[in-house]
Order: structure tokens, then C-alpha cells, then sequence
């Protein structure tokens, strides 16, 4: 074997063993990211953070949106032998498998987002938006400034239910507050802020007088935002989002978006550790479903708006608050 | 209906469909373009406007800029899986820099560094190792998702003004700058491929690997330096979709690495090398960027677009096939 050789295999064994030298804590959580979305990043600090000042040991896992690797990250936390596993699953199909494993071993798992009626009671528990309702009341703040005209969707990947959800209550706020507003182009760009930039650019040449455009998250709404710029349309096309992220709300305050609707993943990720740990320690009754916080931000909010990149003091002030009180899960 | 036709020195006897004796295979691409231009622009004039068609163009400027490097890794059989992600890294490295020391020349810089560091570690480790590209790459590629997440901490790293200004919103006589990098970067490559050593070394190796040791030909110096050139357009596409996005993104790469080899293969050159041309390659990034822009402006439904492309592009190969 070559000393270059050598040298690499001693590095990554070095990277492998020398977490195993840290301190053991009071009681170990296993955090479980779906995939390297930013979305779960900021989760994942506000949960370090809580877990900080709790004198929790919190160990990270991600899956890379594999349902495999995120069963064998099950099983490698299992054994590691934590308390308990707070997880972001990457598919409502690997969510079995993982209670299953967690179940056999007795160790409590609770799932933020793919909630499943039919997994609740073996689950410490579910918190999640109403995917059903949530761009609902983007689409009544842009329908009331759109009465008719025409509207364009940009939505997300495609066969995990939640794009379409997003999309379809979209359609529902419009309808609800009586705007004749028709859909002339829905397009999918994966989540992707790139795509989100290819694919509006595409709906502005076939759609010239569209009034308002619909992205279901903040990253593509600034892909969409850019395509806006550089058809020299910026003012004159409405755009509403979803999700409440830094960058939505930036855009919110150079005027370029009217609304988005937040889902901060940082307090629901310390109120789900919360939950979690109470689960653990018999405090609560595992198996039931929680609503992840929302809030709706304009310009006239924007500076109030839940951070997702929270502060220490802001986590330690998410800690103080009582835990959030179960309510019925949402049905489509 | 079929013809028989003597082919080659061998006299080999073969059958020759309709197809090859209308002689499509060689304008395979040509042809599709054409039909699918045609048909767009039937259904929704809007799609030949000028601005439409620099859109085109724009879309696919850095998907070009990566397809470009990865043809003279393909013309030497070789292959790069890490180009998407070393475009995050480079993409990272340019915005991170911008924002930490404020000179967007010094940002560009280090993104043009990451990118042909990357290709050069990448040669270096397919040469000196005789190891498969395939799998060498699908190494660091899985390293360097990891590197981009942790040098951003998984967030997007915003603050890069000029170069958005530049490279999203700029133009020169209304052609936007990234088209003429596209321009630029098939250009380099159609000239090195054509008129220099390094590029006739690339299809000697390509053709015969060993052949081309025995005849004399550095090929460990030679295949460093094709992955090197890749790494550096590599790291220019990651310059400029960082100033298009206005922003340094860990996923901003996903999925360019399997673009570029369709593209390139779409446009001619085989996986397993000897031949091949950038214009091959443009004309496949273009088929890419038209079929996309084509379906949003046809109308074409959310559900099915997906499997129009594939279909599109399986037709594509297989008529190529036919040459």
C-alpha cells in the first residue's frame, strides 16, 4: 500500500473513532436530518442550542434523502444507545420501518413533518404544518389583490404529496375570498432556486400579463424573484411564498414579495425536543400530534417574525414557554 | 424495408435500415432540434422572440460551461461523477470569499482555484492509481456534498452583489454574460480538442489506453491535465451561477453531473471515448434547455413533463445509435 494510501485510511479512521472520545451527557438524543436542505440545518442548530442549555447530548445523523441510510442511522443510534430519536423523515415509506426498529428497542421517536394517522400511537409523537391549509392564506392575501387576471404556480418536487398540497391550497385562498384569478401556468421546480428562476422565466414569455406568481417555498420564491428582475417586471408581478425563511423575508423587505407563510423549523424543532424528552421522562402521553407554530409575514411584521437562525437567549426564552397542547392531526 | 450494403475494408456484409440510408444518425441531433423548434414555435410563437431565445440560451449556460469539461474527460474515457458537487464548492469558495474579504476579483479567483484543484486531485487520483473514474469520482463527489454543507454550515451564503449584477442582470449588445462564457468555454475546448497536443493525446488514450502508453504518450500527465481543464470550467460555472442565483448555495450543483454526461452522450461522443466534439456536446445541453422550455411554453402538464424528456432523450440515443 502506498504511504499516500496509508495516510488517507489513517485520517478517516481518525474522523471515525474520535467522536467516541467526547463526554458522555446526562441523556443522549439522536437528531435525524432528511437531507442537507437548509431547512433541517436550522432546526438542527436550534435543537443544539436547546439541547445545550438543557444538559441534553445530542448526536446528528443525516440520511441524504435515502429511506435506507435513514433506516441504518435507526439502528446506529439504537445501538450507540440513545434515549431517544427525534427525526425529520425523508419518506412517509421508511417512517414504518424506523418504529419498527425504534419500537423493538423501546426507545421513543418522534417525527417532525410526514405525519400518518395510521403511525401515531406507536410514535412518541408528530408535529407538523396542515399541509392542506398552508398556502391558503398566501393565496387569499395575493387573490384579494388579484380579483381576476392571471396567476402562475411554482411548486416543488413532485409525488411526495406535499408540493400538491401546497399548490392546491394555494388555489383554495383564491377561490375563498371570491378572486376570478385564473391559474394559466403551474410549474414544478423541485424546490430548486435555480429551476424556480428557469421555469418563471419560461411562464413570463408564455404569460406576459401574469399578475401574481405562487412559489411553495422561499428558495425558489428568490429564483422567481430574480426571473422578475431580469424581465424588468419587478413592481408590477405579485409573489407570495411559503415558509418564512432569511432569504424570504429579505425579499419581503427590498418590496420584491408581498407574503410569505412561515414555518420556522427552529422553535418547532426545540418544542419537538421538548415534547420528545417529556415523552422520556413520562411527564406527557407519547402518541399524539402537535401543530407545528406558523406565521404569516408582510412588510408590516417582517421585523417580528420568528427567526429561523435563533440566537441562544431567543431558544432559552422557546424553553421557558409551557409545552405546546396536542390537537387532532390534519385531514385533507 | 432494407437495403444490403458492402461496409469497410472487411467487406463486412450489413443490413442497413431506412434510417441509416437516409443518413438521419448524422443529423440525429440537427433533426430533433429542428422538430422540436418547429413544433414549439406552431404551438405558442412566443417561443422564437428574441428574448425567449436568450433565455435559452442563459438557462443553459453553466450546464454548457460543466458539459464542455466533461467532454474531453469522456473523448479519454474518463468520467467525472464530482462535477456537481465541485461546483458547490467552487460556488461556496467564490461567495464566501466575496463576503469575507469584500473584492468580488478575489472571490472569482478562488472559485476558478476550488474548481481546478478539485479536477486536478481528481485526475491525480484516477492516474496515479489506475482506478475507475467512476468510482474515484463517486468518492469525492460524496466527500465534497459533505465539504459544501460544512463550509456553509447548510445555509446560503448571500452579499454577492457585483457579481450578481454581472451575471444575472448584465449584458453586452443584449447578450447576457453567461452566454458569452458558454461561448467562450466551447470555444477553449473545440480548439484544444482540435489543435493541441493535449487534445490529440485525449483521443489517443480514449481510443487505446495502452496503445497510447506504448506509443509514448505521458498518460498520467496527460489524463491530470484533461481533468485539471474540467475543474477549471467547472469552477467558472460555479462563478457565474453563484451571480445568477445572487447567492453561494450547498445544493447549488445537484444534478449538473448527470446533465453534463447526457448531454455530452447526446451529442455524439460514447462513454467509452476515442471520439467526440464540443459542438456534439452544445447541441445536446441545447436539447436539454429547448425540451424544458418547450413543454413550459406547449403547456405541457406538471405530472408529465418528466416523462416527456426521458423519452426524449432515450429517442435521441437511440437515433444516434444509428449512425
Amino acid at each position: 500500500m502506498k504511504k499516500s494510501t496509508m495516510a488517507l485510511a489513517a485520517v478517516a479512521l481518525g474522523a471515525l473513532i474520535a467522536p467516541t472520545f467526547a463526554q458522555a451527557a446526562e441523556k443522549t438524543i439522536a437528531f435525524m436530518r432528511g437531507g442537507p436542505d437548509p431547512y433541517y440545518q436550522y432546526g438542527m442548530n436550534a435543537a443544539q442550542a436547546a439541547a445545550d442549555k438543557l444538559g441534553v447530548k445530542l448526536v446528528t445523523y443525516t440520511a441524504n434523502n435515502d429511506p435506507t441510510q435513514e433506516l441504518a442511522n435507526v439502528q446506529d443510534a439504537i445501538t450507540k444507545g440513545v434515549d431517544g430519536i427525534l427525526i425529520y423523515a425523508v419518506s412517509l415509506s421508511s417512517e414504518k420501518a424506523a418504529i419498527a426498529q425504534a419500537q423493538r428497542a423501546g426507545v421513543p421517536i418522534f417525527f417532525q413533518y410526514g405525519y400518518d394517522p395510521s403511525l401515531l400511537k406507536n410514535a412518541a409523537g408528530f408535529m407538523e404544518i396542515n399541509l392542506f391549509k398552508f398556502g391558503e392564506p398566501v393565496g387569499e392575501a395575493l387573490g384579494k389583490q388579484v380579483p381576476d387576471g392571471e396567476v402562475a404556480i411554482v411548486t416543488g418536487k413532485l409525488g411526495r404529496g406535499d408540493a400538491e398540497a401546497f399548490a392546491n391550497s394555494f388555489k383554495d385562498g383564491l377561490k375563498a375570498v371570491g378572486s376570478k384569478a385564473s391559474v394559466v401556468a403551474e410549474v414544478a421546480a423541485d424546490w430548486d432556486r435555480q429551476k424556480a428562476l428557469d421555469a418563471t422565466a419560461q411562464i413570463l414569455t408564455a404569460h406576459p400579463d401574469v399578475k401574481a406568481i405562487y412559489a411553495a417555498n422561499d428558495d425558489m420564491a428568490v429564483g422567481v424573484s430574480i426571473a422578475i428582475d431580469r424581465a424588468g417586471k419587478t413592481g408590477k408581478i405579485l409573489l407570495g411564498a411559503c415558509n418564512g425563511a432569511p432569504y424570504g423575508i429579505d425579499l419581503i423587505k427590498q418590496g420584491k414579495m408581498t407574503i410569505t407563510n412561515s414555518n420556522p423549523p427552529s422553535i418547532a424543532s426545540v418544542q419537538s425536543l421538548q415534547l420528545l424528552l417529556a415523552v422520556i421522562d413520562k411527564k406527557i402521553e407519547p402518541g399524539q400530534f402537535y401543530a407545528a407554530p406558523t406565521q404569516l409575514i408582510t412588510s408590516a411584521n417582517m421585523d417580528t417574525a420568528i427567526p429561523w437562525d435563533a440566537k441562544p437567549d431567543q431558544v432559552a426564552a422557546w424553553l421557558a414557554q409551557p409545552l405546546p397542547q396536542p390537537s387532532p392531526g390534519p385531514t385533507n | 424495408m432494407s437495403q444490403t450494403v458492402l461496409t469497410g475494408l472487411e467487406g463486412r456484409v450489413q443490413k442497413s435500415s431506412p434510417i441509416r440510408a437516409l443518413g438521419v444518425g448524422r443529423f440525429t441531433l440537427l433533426l430533433v432540434l429542428l422538430a422540436i423548434i418547429v413544433v414549439t414555435a406552431i404551438g405558442n410563437p412566443r417561443f422564437l422572440s428574441a428574448n425567449n431565445l436568450f433565455n435559452i440560451l442563459f438557462q443553459v449556460s453553466t450546464l454548457g460551461i460543466v458539459a464542455a469539461g466533461q467532454t474531453v474527460l469522456l473523448v479519454a474515457g474518463g468520467l467525472d461523477l464530482s462535477v456537481g458537487a465541485a461546483l458547490s464548492v467552487a460556488g461556496l469558495s467564490t461567495a464566501l470569499t466575496v463576503v469575507g474579504t469584500g473584492s468580488t476579483l478575489l472571490g472569482v479567483l478562488a472559485g476558478l482555484a476550488a474548481g481546478t484543484a478539485i479536477g486536478t486531485l481528481n485526475g491525480a487520483l484516477v492516474a496515479t492509481n489506475r482506478a475507475t473514474p467512476f468510482i474515484v469520482t463517486l468518492g469525492t463527489m460524496t466527500f465534497l456534498q459533505g465539504m459544501a454543507i460544512v463550509m456553509c454550515n447548510g445555509s446560503p451564503v448571500n452579499g454577492v452583489d457585483t457579481l450578481f449584477d454581472i451575471f444575472s442582470t448584465g449584458s453586452a449588445f443584449g447578450v447576457p454574460f453567461p452566454i458569452y462564457a458558454l461561448l467562450a468555454a466551447v470555444a477553449t475546448i473545440y480548439l484544444v480538442l482540435r489543435f493541441t497536443m493535449l487534445g490529440r493525446y485525449a483521443f489517443a488514450i480514449g481510443g487505446n489506453e495502452e496503445a497510447a502508453r506504448l506509443s509514448g504518450i505521458p498518460v498520467r500527465r496527460v489524463k491530470i491535465g484533461l481533468y485539471a481543464l474540467s475543474g477549471l470550467m467547472v469552477g467558472v460555472a460555479g462563478v457565474i451561477l453563484t451571480g445568477i442565483l445572487d447567492s453561494g448555495l450547498p445544493s447549488m450543483g445537484n444534478g449538473y453531473e448527470l446533465r453534463a454526461i447526457a448531454a455530452v452522450v447526446i451529442g455524439g461522443t460514447p462513454l467509452v471515448g476515442g471520439r467526440g466534439t464540443v459542438i456534439g456536446t452544445l447541441g445536446g445541453v441545447l436539447l436539454l434547455g429547448l425540451v424544458s422550455n418547450s413543454m413550459n411554453l406547449l403547456g405541457v402538464g406538471a405530472n408529465y413533463q418528466s416523462a416527456v424528456l426521458g423519452l426524449i432523450i432515450t429517442a435521441a440515443v437511440l437515433l444516434q445509435k444509428k449512425r
